[in-house]
């Protein structure tokens, strides 16, 4: 099956993906926060290659717009580490989407990701991806009912 | 029964005939293909999740491909031209209706297995035709219509080629046990439980089939011109089939081994191609076994029943 169909145009894909990234920094001015080209090429490989390290495929546009459109007026995002962070929140993203069974949507995950990463995380993405999401994670596998924000009931 | 071309996979079919594209076709093709996968991935996830675990994204593949592949079975001088012609997702869509037949089908065919299932005490023949009902509430043709969502542990005669998948196995599955259960069935329940008991003692508990000593046995005694029905061969019986194989003479034991076959059908009034087929293919599965047996062990093979 895989000479007959090899999963992913990687090409074209990755091609959409830079414009997508190209789109996002209309938004992200407003924040004063932008992406160069290098970062671009840099954030869409790192894309690829989340997927591929954490054994996953993905269609459509991905969530790298709906990342960069949460998080972009994060407090502790700024045009120096902004780049790198969604690096790591991309990296993050997979893993945990892995480690939650898929029981938790994209949105969800992302919407809860961001509230900590403000909140007690105060920025941390070590502390988000080492203790939040991995609670998370846990809750959601043992199916533990959470509240909207991911705490126990 | 499956000839040849039916029994290849739904998915060789589909990949036979996307051979046979051009390049240009081809590239058309998997450009579908990704569009289509991508859709029903979308459809799985309910939109919630943009990616999902290769795996999963692989089953879907199968999937797609199992229903295409189904419905180009079901037209194989056009299986090419429509790959060239026909957009894939009318192809799917056609080939997902057909799978939904052969679910109906498969329904149909268990409903005869269960009317025609052995009043014989053995754990995994039960068990499967209770999995194989059940099978059907959990058979999900949207996503993963190449899955058997069964345990099939009741060992057939001959066992249903494992490049089926789905449906085509389940039903494939359910007609050669009806062939076997209708076989069975021509025969005293109080003859073939004693010839189980010698066969396997515990034939309650392990995975033995029921139907190879009850059709050995006839086969013995229809060689030696002999009451089929009674199952029952004695020392001297076993001392004349002994005699009959000795010179190892391929052709003719072959055609012994047919006539037998044809005896036992006429006898048991068994006038079905499948069925004769089904019977001639076991005959001749328990000729290559008479083969490799020596003389001394053929007590092995062709049964004695237990003096009551």
């Amino acid at each position: 099956m895989d000479k007959i169909f090899p999963l992913g145009p990687d090409s074209m894909q990755k091609v959409l993906t830079i414009a997508e990234l190209q789109a996002c920094n209309d938004l992200t001015a407003r924040y004063g926060l932008s992406l160069s080209e290098t970062q671009i090429q840099t954030i869409a490989e790192k894309r690829f290659e989340a997927l591929k390290d954490t054994g996953r495929i993905e269609f459509g546009e991905g969530i790298l717009k709906k990342l960069i459109y949460e998080f972009c007026d994060s407090p502790y995002i700024a045009q120096e580490n902004y780049a790198d962070t969604l690096c790591e929140l991309v990296d993050s993203f997979y893993y945990f989407k892995n480690e939650s069974m898929d029981r938790i949507s994209d949105e969800e995950l992302i919407v809860f990701m961001k509230r900590h990463f403000d909140g007690e995380c105060q920025g941390s993405l070590e502390y988000l991806s080492g203790t939040t999401l991995e609670e998370l994670c846990r809750n959601t596998r043992y199916g533990y009912e959470t509240d909207g924000i991911g705490r126990l009931f | 029964m499956a000839n040849k071309e039916s029994s290849l996979s739904a998915i060789s079919y589909y990949n036979e005939a996307a051979g046979l594209l051009t390049q240009a076709e081809h590239a058309n093709l998997q450009a579908q293909l990704w569009a289509l996968l991508a859709r029903q991935t979308k459809l799985f996830t309910m939109g919630e999740s943009s990616s999902v675990p290769v795996e999963t994204a692989q089953e879907l593949l199968k999937s797609i491909y199992f229903c295409i592949g189904i419905h180009l079975k079901n037209h194989p001088s056009k299986s090419s031209l429509h790959l060239q012609e026909i957009a894939l997702e009318d192809l799917f869509a056609a080939g997902a209706r057909d799978v939904w037949a052969l679910a109906a089908e498969g329904k149909s065919l268990l409903d005869i297995a269960t009317k025609t299932a052995l009043d014989i005490d053995n754990i995994s023949y039960h068990d499967t035709l209770r999995e194989i009902s059940g099978s059907f509430k959990h058979y999900d043709i949207r996503f993963f219509a190449h899955d058997i969502p069964c345990m099939i542990d009741y060992q057939l005669s001959q066992a249903v080629p494992d490049e089926l998948l789905g449906m085509e196995y389940i039903n494939e599955y359910l007609r050669r046990l009806i062939i076997e259960n209708r076989f069975c069935r021509c025969f005293q329940t109080d003859r073939i439980v004693p010839l189980l008991k010698v066969y396997c003692p515990d034939y309650k508990g392990l995975l033995i089939n029921i139907f190879e000593p009850v059709l050995t046995n006839a086969i013995g005694l229809a060689l030696l011109c002999k009451d089929v029905l009674s199952l029952e061969i004695t020392d001297e019986d076993r001392a004349q089939l002994i005699k009959l194989f000795r010179p190892w003479n391929g052709e003719a034991i072959e055609q012994s081994m047919r006539h037998a076959v044809n005896r036992i059908c006429t006898i048991l009034e068994i006038w079905d191609t499948q069925t004769r087929t089904y019977l001639q293919k076991s005959g001749s599965n328990l000729l290559h076994q008479i083969r490799i047996t020596s003389p001394d062990s053929l007590h092995n093979l062709f049964l004695p029943l237990p003096k009551s």
